[in-house]
Order: structure tokens, then sequence, then C-alpha cells
């Protein structure tokens, strides 16, 4: 889960262009550069990254870093 | 069927950006529009003088800031590319089923019937319309 932390935020890092770390909890939307298009380009760095792809219904749920770590941990112990 | 349609382009203000593209033979083709659900003001221009140039959507904020924030802020104007589809429902579940993502579903518009916007996987922005019986 901690290779996975720190993965997920260099993700983040990427695409919002701040530097985010393994242990912050970030709301998304609280972001200067959130908004809808964003959260769309994190879903797909992520999906790309971690070789997972999430349903549609799923995508606005994921609101935090800390929702998402949960779910791609989730959905990688499945594929297991 | 999708038939390319028009090219969106972000503007902080579609006065000033309507004299740049008349320089290069642009005028405004519809009235300006306001659409208060996307919190945006449009209109859509065209080359007068050859129908091989793509028409333009140009669009402003509507309350200062707001949807187009992002791309002002990169200086990105021209963002996105739309198709008019004759059956909005299904080309947007066929793009998704191709691994385009839904940024916003299908809604009804205010110039268009409906709308639809997705991200390919290659980042880029699409929007789907549907056109009123009018042709818009």
């Amino acid at each position: 889960m901690t290779d996975v932390a720190a993965e997920l935020s260099t993700v983040l890092s990427v695409v919002l262009g701040v530097s985010v770390s393994k242990d912050d909890e970030m709301i998304f939307r609280e972001q200067p550069s959130w908004d809808s298009m964003k959260h769309i380009e994190i879903i797909m760095a992520v999906e790309e990254k971690f070789g997972i792809s999430f349903d549609a219904e799923a995508i606005p749920r994921m609101t935090s870093q800390a929702v998402l770590l949960q779910a791609i941990c989730e959905m990688r112990a499945a594929q297991k | 069927m999708m038939i390319f349609h028009h090219l969106g382009v972000a503007t902080a203000s579609m006065a000033e950006e309507l004299q740049f593209y008349a320089m290069l033979g642009y005028t405004p083709s519809t009235p300006i529009f306001t659409d208060e659900a996307q919190g945006i003001r449009g209109q859509f221009i065209c080359h007068t003088h050859t129908t091989s140039a793509p028409m333009l959507e140009l669009l402003e904020n509507l309350h200062g800031s707001g949807p187009l924030d992002a791309c002002l802020q990169k200086g990105v104007k021209i963002y996105h590319m739309a198709y008019a589809s004759t059956d909005i429902e299904e080309d947007a579940k066929n793009l998704a089923a191709q691994g385009a993502k839904v940024i916003q579903p299908v809604r009804a518009a205010v110039f268009f019937a409906k709308v639809c916007f997705l991200m390919l996987r290659n980042r880029q922005l699409i929007e789907l319309v549907a056109l009123r019986s009018d042709g818009e």
C-alpha cells in the first residue's frame, strides 16, 4: 500500500501540477486547478499507471487522495 | 453517425477575440447565446469566403471565472472538437466503449438540442451535439 500511495502521489503531482506527498489527504475539489476535466485526467492517469479501469458510476466518487488510494488497492487486490 | 461540426475556442472576451478572427475572414454566424447551466456565453463564427475553414465557437465565462479558467490560465485557445451526432446517446456510448471518459453526460442544451462532453485517451476533449430540427 505504501508503494501504491507513493505512486499515486506522483501521478497527482504530475496531473495537478502541485507537490503531493503520499501522506497528504488531498481533497481534489479544494485544489485551484481542479475541475471536471482535471478530474477525468486524474482518473485516466491512475488507470494507465495502475492498469485498472473504473466503472463510469464510480468515477464521481473518487473525490480525494484517500478514496482513490483505497479504490486502487481494492481493484488491484481483486485482480490477483 | 458523427460529422465534424466546429472547434471550441476559449476566450477571456469574445468581443476582443472576434477582432482577431475577423482578420482571418471570420464573421459571426449566430447571435450570442447564454448557457447558464454550463456557465458560459458563446457565439459561432464562420469564414466569409470559404466553406473549407472550420466553424468556430467562441466561448467566454458567464461570471468572471468558470469552466474556461483552466484553458485561459494555460493560454489554450482551441480546446474542444465538436461532432454533430444523429444518435448522441449511442455515439457517446460507443466512444466510452473505446476508452473515452464522460465528463458531462448527455443533457439538453441552449443552442443545440443536446450536448455531451467526453475525453479521449489522448486527453482530447470532444463535444457531441445533437442538432435542432432547424439545423442548429
